[in-house]
C-alpha cells in the first residue's frame, strides 16, 4: 500500500519514525509532518493568515521525509494536493504520545489529521500512546510492531467515511484489545488568574481534565478502558447530526 | 434573560453590534471576542506554553470609534447592570476554544448565562467544515461545560455583511431566543443555525431542521514562488458546492434561502459498529 504518515509531533518525532520504520518493509511509506511540534491544535487548517513552505529531508529506510510549516491538517491536505505524487491508500496519524480521547479528540491534532484524511475521502487512521517518557523509542516501537499486526484487521473492518481512533496504555498488550465508545463528560476547566508587571489580566489553564479517578467515569467508553490496561479502537463517523434532535427542534415553535 | 455573545473575531465588527444591539432590548449582553481573526482553527487551544490574555472593555467605549479605549477591571464590569452603556465586553488574545472556556468557567461562573450564541459567523458553517469552524469550535467548548449554546452562520462575504444585511440575522435570533433556551434538546447536543443573507427579513423563505450536509470539499494550494525562487503554498479560497442535494440535508436548503438548523452532538462514535468490530475482536472482558 501507499501509507502517508503524519503527526502532531514534527516529522522526526520518535512516534513517527519508529512507525515509518515497521511500516516500510511491506509498503510504500512518505511522511509529511508539522515542522514544530503543533500539540492541541485540533482541526486548525492555516488559511489567510500565512503560506506554507515544504522542505525534504533525508530519507530513511527509503521512507521520504517532508515537514511543513503548518498543523497536521495542513500536511495531510497539502501532501494530498501537492507533495504526494498519487491519492496515498491510507493515512496514519500518529503515534503521539499522549491519549488521544473523550472529547478531547477535537482538540488533540493527531485524531483531527486523521478526521481531515477521511474527510478527504482516504481511509485514515488516528494512533496515540502514553508513556511517562525516558524510553521513547523501545515504546514506540513495541506500540508500531502491535499496530502493524492489527493492520490486516483495522483495514478489512474499516468502513467508508469512518476514522479509526486508537489509543495504546502505557502497559498494553497486543491482545487486550476493546472497540469502545467515547468517554463524553461534562468538562470543567479551571484557571489560575494573574496580572502581569505592566497591570494586564491573563489566565493559565491549571487542570487538564485528563487526571480524574475512575470511579468519577459515569460512563465507561475509552478513558475507562484504557485506565484498565486495554487497547481502544473507536470509530468516529463524520457525520455529528443528532437525529433524535431533530424532531425535538422540530416542535419547539421556532418561527420566522 | 442572561446572554453571551461569543464571537471569533474583533470586537468593532457589524456582526458583534447587529447582534448586540437587537439582543439588548430585551436581555442582559456580555460579549466575548478575540483581538486577531482566528478562523479555521477548529477546537485548537493553547496549554502549557502560552497564557490567555483577556482586556475587559465597556462596549460604550468601543462604539465611541475612539482609537484609545479604556482597560477596565474584571471585578468593575462584574458589578455593572442593565443598560447598553454598561455591556460588558473582554476581548481575547488565545485560541476561540480557549476564550470561551475561560469566559464560562472563570469571568460569568458567578452568574453562568442563559444561553451563549457564537457568531454571527462570516461564513456558513455545513457539512465537513464544521471540523474546521472555530465559531463552531467556540460553541462545542461550551457544550462541553454543559451550557445552552447555538452557533450562526451566514453567508461569506469578504469584508463582512453590512449592518443592513445582518439585521434580518439577527432579528430571527432575538426572536426565538427564548424557544432556543426552552428546547429539551438530548446530552452533548447543540445547535448549528445557518441563515441566507437577505434585503429584508420576509424574504427569508422559511425554516428547515435538516442533517449535516455532505460537500464537496477538495483542498487546493496555490504554488507561487518567492524573491529567492522558493517555493510556497498558499491555501485556496474553496467555493464548497453541494455534493448531495436531496432534501434531508441543511445545504440544499439553504441554498433555496431557507433559515437551516442541524442539531449536533459531539459524540462521533459510530455505535451501530460498535458490537460488530467487538464480534470480531476477541474481548478479554472489558467493559462498555
Amino acid at each position: 500500500m501507499n501509507i502517508l504518515l503524519t503527526n502532531e509531533a514534527g516529522c522526526f518525532a520518535p512516534g513517527v519514525i519508529e512507525l515509518a520504520k515497521a511500516l516500510s518493509s511491506h509498503h510504500r511509506v512518505v511522511i509529511v509532518g508539522p515542522l514544530s511540534p503543533q500539540l492541541n491544535t485540533g482541526h486548525w487548517l492555516t488559511t489567510a493568515s500565512h503560506p506554507l513552505r515544504v522542505k525534504q529531508y533525508y530519507a530513511l529506510n527509503k521512507v521520504k521525509i517532508f515537514s511543513v510549516s503548518g498543523t497536521p491538517c495542513d500536511c495531510v491536505t497539502l501532501a494530498i494536493d501537492k507533495i504526494l505524487l498519487s491519492k496515498p491508500d491510507l493515512i496514519i496519524s500518529g503515534i503521539c504520545n499522549h491519549y488521544s480521547h473523550g472529547e478531547f479528540i477535537y482538540s488533540s491534532g493527531v485524531t483531527a489529521a486523521a478526521v481531515e484524511g477521511t474527510i478527504q475521502g482516504i481511509p485514515s487512521i488516528a494512533l496515540s500512546a502514553k508513556t511517562r517518557g525516558g524510553k521513547d523509542e523501545k515504546f514506540f516501537a513495541k506500540v508500531a510492531r502491535a499496530f502493524v499486526g492489527h493492520l490486516n484487521f483495522f483495514m478489512k473492518n474499516m468502513t467508508p467515511n469512518t476514522t479509526l481512533n486508537i489509543n495504546y496504555p502505557e502497559d498494553f498488550r497486543p491482545n487486550k484489545i476493546i472497540c469502545t465508545h467515547l468517554t463524553t463528560k461534562i468538562a470543567d476547566n479551571h484557571y489560575d488568574y494573574e496580572v502581569n508587571p505592566f497591570g494586564k489580566t491573563y489566565y493559565w489553564l491549571k487542570n487538564a481534565a485528563f487526571g480524574f479517578p475512575l470511579e468519577a467515569l459515569e460512563q465507561k467508553g475509552d478513558i475507562y478502558n484504557l485506565k484498565k490496561g486495554f487497547i481502544t479502537v473507536t470509530p468516529l463517523k463524520l457525520d455529528l447530526t443528532s437525529k433524535e434532535a431533530i424532531e425535538v427542534v422540530e416542535n419547539g415553535g421556532i418561527t420566522l | 434573560m442572561n446572554i453571551l455573545i461569543a464571537k471569533v473575531g474583533n470586537i468593532r465588527v457589524n456582526e458583534i453590534k447587529a447582534l448586540a444591539e437587537e439582543l439588548n432590548k430585551k436581555h442582559k449582553v456580555t460579549i466575548c471576542s478575540m483581538a486577531e481573526e482566528a478562523g479555521y482553527r477548529g477546537l485548537a487551544f493553547s496549554y502549557r506554553d502560552v497564557p490567555i490574555r483577556v482586556v475587559p472593555l465597556l462596549y460604550k467605549d468601543i462604539l465611541k470609534n475612539s482609537t484609545w479605549v479604556e482597560n477596565r477591571s474584571i471585578k468593575f464590569l462584574k458589578e455593572t447592570s442593565k443598560n447598553f452603556d454598561d455591556v460588558a465586553a473582554y476581548e481575547f488574545t488565545s485560541q476561540p476554544a480557549d476564550a470561551i472556556s475561560v469566559m464560562l468557567c472563570e469571568i460569568m461562573a458567578h452568574k453562568p448565562p442563559d444561553l451563549v450564541i457564537c457568531g454571527i459567523s462570516n461564513g456558513a458553517h455545513m457539512g465537513q467544515h464544521v471540523y474546521t469552524s472555530s465559531n463552531i469550535g467556540m460553541a462545542m467548548e461550551a457544550a462541553f461545560l454543559g451550557t445552552k449554546v447555538i452557533a450562526v452562520g451566514v453567508d461569506e462575504k469578504i469584508g463582512g455583511n453590512s449592518e443592513d444585511e445582518l439585521k434580518p440575522v439577527a432579528e430571527f435570533i432575538s426572536k426565538n431566543v427564548e424557544k432556543f433556551v426552552k428546547l429539551k434538546l438530548p446530552p452533548h447536543t447543540f445547535l448549528n443555525i445557518n441563515i441566507p443573507t437577505v434585503a429584508k427579513y420576509k424574504d427569508l423563505k422559511g425554516i428547515k431542521v435538516a442533517r449535516m450536509s455532505r460537500l464537496n470539499q477538495p483542498s487546493k494550494y496555490i504554488e507561487r514562488l518567492d524573491p529567492k525562487g522558493e517555493k510556497y503554498y498558499w491555501a485556496d479560497r474553496v467555493t464548497r458546492t453541494n455534493a448531495d442535494p436531496s432534501e434531508e440535508f441543511g445545504r440544499t436548503w439553504f441554498d433555496k434561502g431557507y433559515v437551516t438548523i442541524v442539531p449536533i452532538n459531539y459524540d462521533s462514535t459510530d455505535y451501530d459498529a460498535i458490537n460488530d468490530w467487538n464480534s470480531k475482536i476477541k474481548t478479554n472482558g472489558g467493559e462498555q
